[in-house]
């Protein structure tokens, strides 16, 4: 890869990698700002989590998206972060997958929240491969442009 | 390239306390986004009084939102009325409706009930509303089913004035009341019916009322 292919990949990861993580702190925002409860019931409509996980798991997924999202945001150990994000949409796609393929009667994947929009188990799946895709993209860049990491620890770059 | 970095790096601010200090602020950040952004949804009953249920000065109000219409709302009666059971010299039970859009039949139900309320006869009549809920209300629903005349019968099977109530139910005020109510409802954005709130903590569905209310009961008599 020459250095000029080599820069606006990097270019394009910076820049891309703002979508998955405002979408991950926006989503985890709306939720943790609600009683956890009412996720929970969110989550207890894909039959897949047992009951007594529901209510720890609303507790805590909100926060780990925000953190991950806002990471990926503002570069602060932004491989880690993307792989994270990576994992979290992974994980978004095959619960929602196993929800289509078991035609589960759902109008909203609750992925926002009830505040947020209230979007379909298809439209969600489609986005949480795109938004995954550009969470690989971002891990796999080494340029970690625009991030703090560059910031806390320049010469780790200078060396590249 | 930043150069604030490098400035700072000569000071001797290693990486590892810059990596720190970045994970404290990030995390402090979103703990205040999260604090200044917390919607703890309260209820502020402003239920008439027949749809109290238990004394009135109870140290604990469960709000239940429900829907005569819904299911899921009929199976979580006994459930609920176990939370009061608990301790009904101290935990009252407020009724407010949340008719669902999709429920044909669910204003009319809660205008009914509200007009049984006026004769003071509210839970007996959405007892009845519920035990009787495939009757009214068929599941799936039927193409002109009118259940207006079921409404009339279980007000009489209670003894109310007929007339009374059909004057009611078609009036006003009760249409006004179930209005408000479904627009609490709206406004602290109830996920799902039944919702019953104890204090500022939710229950969300039959199976978290079952599972879960217990548990916040006990929670709100210790406090």
């Amino acid at each position: 890869m020459t250095p000029r292919v080599r820069a606006g990949v990097g270019l394009a990861a910076a820049v891309l990698r703002l979508l998955p993580g405002a979408v991950l702190v926006f989503s985890g925002f709306l939720k943790a700002i609600r009683p956890a409860e009412e996720f929970a019931a969110l989550l207890s409509n894909y039959w897949i989590l047992p009951p007594a996980l529901l209510v720890p798991l609303a507790r805590g997924v909100p926060w780990v998206e925000m953190w991950v999202g806002l990471c990926l945001l503002t570069g602060f150990g932004v491989r880690r972060a993307a792989t994270a994000a990576a994992v979290l949409y992974g994980a978004f796609v095959v619960f929602l997958a196993q929800a289509l393929l078991r035609q589960l009667p759902m109008n909203d994947c609750g992925c926002f929240g009830r505040l947020g929009p209230a979007l379909r188990p298809a439209q969600t799946l489609v986005m949480d491969i795109v938004l995954g895709a550009l969470c690989v993209l971002a891990a796999w860049d080494r340029e970690a442009r625009f991030s703090l990491d560059r910031w806390i620890d320049p010469a780790r770059f200078n060396k590249n | 390239m930043p150069c604030g970095g490098l400035h700072l790096q000569g000071q001797g601010v290693t990486p590892r306390v810059r990596r720190a200090a970045t994970a404290a602020g990030l995390l402090t950040t979103l703990a205040v986004a999260v604090a200044i952004g917390r919607q703890t949804p309260s209820v502020a009953s402003g239920a008439p009084p027949y749809r109290w249920l238990g004394p009135p000065n109870a140290t604990v109000v469960l709000e239940e939102f429900s829907d005569f219409e819904c299911p899921k709302c009929a199976q979580a009666q006994t459930d609920i009325k176990n939370l009061q059971n608990a301790a009904p010299d101290r935990i009252a039970l407020v009724f407010h409706h949340a008719p669902l859009r999709q429920h044909a039949h669910a204003v009319p139900a809660a205008r009914a009930a509200e007009a049984a309320g006026l004769q003071g006869k509210f839970w007996e009549y959405a007892e009845r509303l519920f035990e009787r809920q495939k009757e009214w209300a068929p599941h799936p629903p039927v193409a002109g089913h009118d259940p207006r005349p079921f409404l009339l019968a279980y007000a009489r099977d209670l003894g109310l004035d007929a007339a009374r109530f059909t004057a009611d139910m078609d009036g006003t005020l009760t249409a006004d009341r179930v209005r408000q109510d479904r627009e609490t409802a709206d406004r602290i954005a109830i996920p799902a019916t039944p919702t019953v709130f104890v204090k500022d903590r939710m229950l969300v569905g039959s199976s978290q009322i079952a599972s879960l209310g217990p548990r916040f009961v006990q929670w709100a008599l210790d406090q």
